[in-house]
């Protein structure tokens, strides 16, 4: 009896210790694992997503981002949309991206982000991918990895914001972004008016949440049309029902952004809306929504070129630890 | 697209055959890809450990190969073949270890299936081009 006590004893203690292990493991990987390292200069981590897709994830985190440029931001976009990248386009970025060698000799490859004309590095498998008409034919795990490669392998040198365009929905690559960025400052979720965008988005939310992913905010896509020569307000896709979602998911509704007649033209020629059309309520109401972005994260200015000169010289700790021992 | 569309196109340019850096690309993304396939089969069979593997697909150096070829690679559709092995194994030697953290040592079978398919396509494109390249000496005498 007291020999199978002890038996018992000395398993319960070796799985505290391997769950001990394990824990301290993930702590390590999490603040000094090769994610954590590629990311270390970047400030701010937000992904955008939303529960389905065509809301305008892409097309409102490019103008997003373009509009904390506008105010002096650094800001970078990775494009996590594996099987429809679309963000090069939809930022007239052509280039590849080309891949730097940090050793002569070293086996690691490292890619530099592409940099559209308007200030945004840009990561998109689009980037790399052997040509349009090649389908992108990954499937589970090796998506997954695919992203965390991207994530650690890019040189994101000096960022104020990291904004991470979120395929839809709440499947692997989600998930795999929101477990695997550390640090990650919040999500933005994207909805429209239809009642099937706001019950699909409402399970998004839910999904963070079990994610422990903290929801920033809540922006209604393609809310009203304001037609060009009357003035009149077309509903196109509903009555809104965006504040109500929010409301009932008990997260901050940022506001609405109108349906915009340059939108396609802007997309198709890879500028955004808010480079383009300034002055359009589009415009204003995505530079209204980086406020509220800014105003959430209680971001007070852009980092000086000091602090941006600090961040892009602190070393890469190959070595460096929290506690020395165990 | 039929497979002698794809197979015609994975050369140069998709047109001509490829070059001798790209014939030699070819080569060793294959067998890049056959030695992965190997080291991935042993660890399903347990016959290797997972650091075991890890280590071993490293030494395979399929990001060094990306990283030389990769003017040739990026953006051509000619190379696509080579280019799916060459990114399969070298996001394996990076993230297997998380992979199998994560989602269990199982997961790897569906890779191994997909690099299968990869190899399979290489190993028809070089050998339509070999082909192709016979009938061109063939046609010219």
């Amino acid at each position: 009896m007291t020999q199978s006590a002890t038996d018992k004893e000395s398993i319960s203690e070796q799985e505290r210790f391997e769950e001990l292990k394990r824990k301290v493991r993930e702590q390590l990987v999490a603040t000094h694992g090769p994610i954590a390292q590629a990311l270390r200069g970047v400030k701010y981590r937000v992904a955008i997503f939303s529960g389905k897709g065509g809301v305008g994830k892409t097309v409102s985190t490019i103008n997003l981002g373009s509009a904390l440029r506008q105010m002096g931001y650094r800001v970078g976009i990775f494009d996590a949309d594996i099987h429809g990248p679309a963000v090069p386009k939809s930022l007239g970025v052509l280039g590849r991206m080309e891949t730097v060698s940090e050793h002569v000799g070293h086996h690691d490859l490292r890619f530099d982000p592409v940099l559209s004309r308007y200030g945004l590095k840009v990561v998109s498998v689009a980037s790399i991918w052997p040509g349009e008409e090649v389908p992108i034919m990954w499937k589970g795990a090796h998506k997954m990895r695919s992203i965390r490669y991207f994530l650690s392998a890019v040189n994101w040198g000096v960022l104020d914001f990291l904004l991470v365009d979120l395929p839809p929905g709440t499947g692997d690559e989600v998930q795999t972004v929101m477990s695997s960025i550390p640090n990650l400052g919040g999500m933005i979720v994207i909805t429209t008016p239809q009642g099937i965008s706001a019950m699909v988005c409402s399970k998004a939310i839910s999904a963070a949440r079990e994610l422990n992913a903290p929801v920033l905010g809540l922006i209604e896509n393609m809310s009203v049309l304001v037609c060009p020569c009357c003035g009149t307000r077309i509903q196109l896709f509903g009555q809104s029902r965006g504040e109500q979602l929010a409301r009932m998911m008990e997260v901050p509704f940022w506001g609405n952004i109108p349906l915009a007649t340059e939108m396609g033209e802007c997309v198709d020629e890879g500028v955004p809306v808010v480079v383009k059309y300034p002055d359009a309520p589009v415009s204003q109401a995505f530079r209204q929504m980086a406020a509220k972005l800014l105003d959430s994260l209680r971001v007070e200015r852009p980092m000086s070129d000091a602090e941006a000169e600090m961040l892009a010289h602190r070393p890469r700790d190959h070595h460096e630890h929290e506690h020395h021992h165990f | 697209m039929s497979m002698s569309t794809i197979t015609s196109d994975l050369t140069a340019g998709g047109s001509g055959q490829p070059s001798q850096e790209g014939e030699e690309l070819n080569q060793q993304a294959l067998a890049i890809g056959r030695r992965a396939l190997n080291l991935l089969r042993y660890y399903g069979l347990e016959q290797i450990s997972a650091d075991e593997l890890i280590a071993q697909l490293a030494e395979l150096g399929a990001q060094s190969i990306l990283a030389r070829h990769w003017p040739l690679l990026a953006g051509n559709p000619a190379y696509a073949a080579s280019f799916q092995v060459l990114q399969i194994v070298s996001t394996l030697e990076v993230e297997a270890d998380y992979q199998i953290r994560t989602y269990g040592p199982d997961s790897l079978h569906e890779d191994f299936r997909e690099l299968e398919l990869a190899v399979g396509r290489l190993r028809r494109a070089i050998q339509s081009s070999a082909l192709e390249s016979a009938r061109g000496s063939g046609g010219e005498r």
